[in-house]
């Protein structure tokens, strides 16, 4: 350990600890509890939103995300003390953080957009929405009709060539976020 | 030590200050190095779970419900993990102030804790897998889309539990006939046993006594000891006991035999009117849109993906309607099969006035066929040609069209003559009467062959109507669960849940690897526990503290990821 082998060095370090640690105490990490179940409750009450989930997903996704930011925040700076540790924080933790975003970034063209690229065969097997019977449903109308109405729409997307980004949003996946 | 070598030698060179080490401790500075190839790790799996849910077809990732998972499940585990952050915090601080026992304290509730996170991991595993939930075939039961293949795979799940039934009703039939040809065996027992009267079994024993040769007298022993062991076996044979075991064989047939019966009828029942109506119509129709229709329904009763009380209500909507559907239907084939049944009564009413014409004729023809044998009799003697004559009437017929044979007879009876010439008439009236008999029987027939089509489509119709109530049943509007698999747990059919396959790949990685993490901390925590904890296992409990923090950094992201995007 550096400090059996550096007997000189022990008294600044040991003093440094404890001016960094001294004022924490109980009350400091109650508080990160506390502020780290608020947030919890946050993202479960925005994940449980049925009126944000079903008008804008995206604003939901981007609050739950930024709230686990902040939780994952609180937890490195506080319990994890880096907020009273020296700079090599900074060489251990901003390269590591970019490199992970490049690895996603990296992921998004093959991976995340690969529908886009799907052969008109692939859509024949690739996975389709469940259709519900309340998008055809029209009352009074005759049955068979009807029946035709609400399959033709769980055809589409298998019946061939997806075009060309039309196949990010069909009509059909409107009511699919339960 | 530089310092030192410097002051050894003494050759007062510039004083060099030189930086040890980073000012933090080996370890530390290495669990950073490992937490830093950590946060890569999770980057990755996080990473490519985002780009694999939103790069997916719309519309088709599971949402938690759909693949049964509860958020508030996941809740609790967030906040048992964010717990277990504090306490193993509070277990630092306790040691730095030489609390050893307040530590020891803190990090046992830390292991308690991480101890109830895999617990509840594990029942959500166990759920998953109850309901075929699993990374990869052939035990998963998830299909991405309503396809021949997705009914094929419902059709084999079928046949295996009916496989599974057969096998059971003959198990049960068989110990049921094992019981009655016990009854049987006992009943000869005692009604043999009865005929061995006293009398035999004294002879017997005097025979032995007579016998000289030893081996003659040996098999009258045998024999004696045979008659003496039926008549004891015989004897033990009670009313009662063969009653017991009518009483047991009736017991299965009353107790066991029905609910394998009523599981197997069920099961037909399914077969029949769930999937093979799919089947004939994903067979049968020519409009791939009604095709493909017909298998999203049959997924839709097994597995519907409802999420609002209005698309529940829909689908019932659309089996009401189904079923108005195949009333008329049944109700038109009726009005059909009534049509042709009278078509069919008229001509068998025909039929009826053909045989009317044709059956005093053949009288007749039989009554000359019968003089001719009469007259032919002193002639059998004659050449083969002339019982062949006889033999059959058709024959008759055909000899008349050869008049060369009647001439080679060396005396011509002329009566002979008179009668093959009036059988021959006759036969020409018949022969038309026969034909349209023949052809009134055949169209009967064809009608009857159409009737029987008629017949079976009407149970099919009938069938499938019958069971539009209990899909109606089981998708238990309203309630929490929906479709026959949760109506019935044991059916376990395969379902159609939309990229479920590739959910429940990143679902176990991202969660399996999550949880390796948790049970190697729980160890590090059993190690820990091991030792005193006071200010000089600081180091060693800052360090644990930091991975088990980072355990708990990952679980923050994936606790919205997995439960509630």
């Amino acid at each position: 350990m550096a400090d059996h082998a550096h007997p000189i060095e022990d008294p600044e370090l040991e003093a440094d600890i404890h001016e960094h640690h001294a004022p924490g105490g109980l009350t400091k990490y109650l508080a990160v509890f506390v502020a780290l179940c608020v947030l919890t409750g946050i993202s479960y009450a925005v994940g449980n939103s049925q009126a944000l989930r079903e008008n804008s997903p995206g604003v939901m996704w981007a609050m739950m995300m930024a709230v686990s930011c902040l939780k994952a925040l609180l937890v490195i700076l506080c319990f994890m003390h880096l907020w009273w540790e020296a700079n090599w924080k900074y060489v251990l933790t901003i390269p590591a953080s970019l490199m992970s975003l490049f690895l996603l970034l990296m992921l998004v063209p093959d991976i995340g957009r690969r529908i886009e690229k799907y052969a008109e065969e692939r859509w024949f097997h690739a996975p389709i929405p469940q259709i519900h019977h309340a998008h055809d449903h029209a009352p009074g109308e005759g049955a068979s009709h009807d029946d035709h109405a609400h399959q033709s729409a769980s055809h589409e997307p298998a019946s061939g060539a997806p075009p060309a980004g039309g196949h990010r949003e069909p009509a059909s996946t409107a009511g699919q976020d339960r | 030590m530089a310092d030192h070598a410097h002051n050894d030698h003494g050759h007062g060179h510039l004083k060099l200050e030189y930086q040890p080490s980073l000012p933090l401790n080996n370890g530390k500075l290495f669990l950073w190095l490992f937490l830093s190839t950590e946060i890569m790790f999770f980057a990755g799996l996080i990473g490519t779970y985002i780009v694999l849910r939103f790069g997916a077809p719309p519309g088709t990732w599971p949402t938690p419900h759909d693949v049964h998972l509860v958020e508030t499940i996941g809740a609790i585990n967030t906040f048992v993990l964010i717990l277990s952050s504090v306490t193993i915090v509070l277990a630092l601080e306790a040691a730095r102030h030489e609390q050893a026992a307040l530590a020891k304290g803190w990090m046992l509730v830390t292991f308690l804790l991480g101890s109830v996170f895999l617990g509840i991991k594990a029942y959500e595993y166990k759920e998953k897998f109850a309901h075929g939930i699993y990374p990869a075939k052939p035990r998963s039961l998830m299909h991405d889309r309503a396809n021949i293949y997705y009914v094929q795979a419902v059709r084999s799940n079928f046949a295996d539990k009916r496989a599974v039934a057969e096998a059971e009703k003959a198990k049960i039939e068989k110990e049921k006939q094992a019981l009655l040809d016990e009854h049987v065996v006992q009943t000869d027992l005692r009604e043999q046993s009865r005929t061995i009267t006293d009398q035999q079994l004294a002879d017997l024993q005097k025979q032995i006594a007579a016998a000289t040769d030893p081996d003659a007298k040996q098999n009258l022993q045998t024999q004696l000891d045979e008659l003496r062991d039926v008549r004891q076996k015989g004897a033990a044979v009670t009313d009662e006991g063969l009653q017991a075991l009518l009483d047991r064989a009736k017991k299965i047939d009353d107790e066991q035999l029905p609910p394998v019966l009523a599981h197997l009828k069920e099961i037909v029942n399914y077969q029949t009117y769930l999937v093979q109506w799919t089947e004939l119509i994903a067979a049968k129709s020519d409009d791939p849109i009604v095709r493909n229709g017909a298998m999203e329904k049959l997924a839709e009763a097994i597995y519907p993906l409802h999420h609002t009380r209005e698309q529940q209500e829909a689908y019932v909507a659309s089996l009401d309607r189904e079923a108005r559907d195949l009333e008329i239907q049944i109700a038109q084939n009726q009005q059909q099969r009534s049509g042709i049944e009278a078509e069919r009564k008229t001509l068998a009413g025909d039929l009826t006035g053909v045989e009317a014409q044709i059956e005093p004729l053949e009288a007749e023809k039989a009554n000359l066929d019968r003089q001719l044998k009469e007259l032919q009799k002193p002639a059998e003697v004659k050449p083969a040609a002339a019982s062949a004559n006889v033999a059959d009437p058709q024959f008759v017929a055909v000899q008349e069209t050869q008049p060369a044979q009647p001439a080679t007879e060396p005396k011509p009876d002329s009566q002979v003559e008179r009668l093959t010439a009036e059988i021959a008439a006759l036969d020409g009236q018949i022969a038309p009467l026969a034909e349209m008999r023949k052809a009134i029987q055949v169209k009967i027939g064809q009608i009857d062959e159409g009737l029987a089509a008629m017949a079976a489509g009407v149970d099919m119709l009938t069938g499938r109507m019958n069971i539009l109530p209990l899909l109606k049943e089981a998708e238990n509007v309203g309630g929490d669960h929906h479709g026959l698999n949760a109506h019935d747990p044991n059916l376990m059919l395969p379902m159609k849940i939309p990229s479920g396959n590739m959910w429940a790949s990143t679902y176990f990685l991202l969660t399996g690897f999550h949880a390796i993490h948790v049970a190697v901390g729980l160890i590090v925590f059993a190690v820990v526990l091991l030792y005193r904890l006071d200010s000089r296992r600081a180091n060693m409990l800052e360090n644990t503290g930091l991975y088990w923090h980072f355990v708990d950094l990952v679980w923050i992201f994936l606790f919205p990821l997995l439960y509630l995007f």
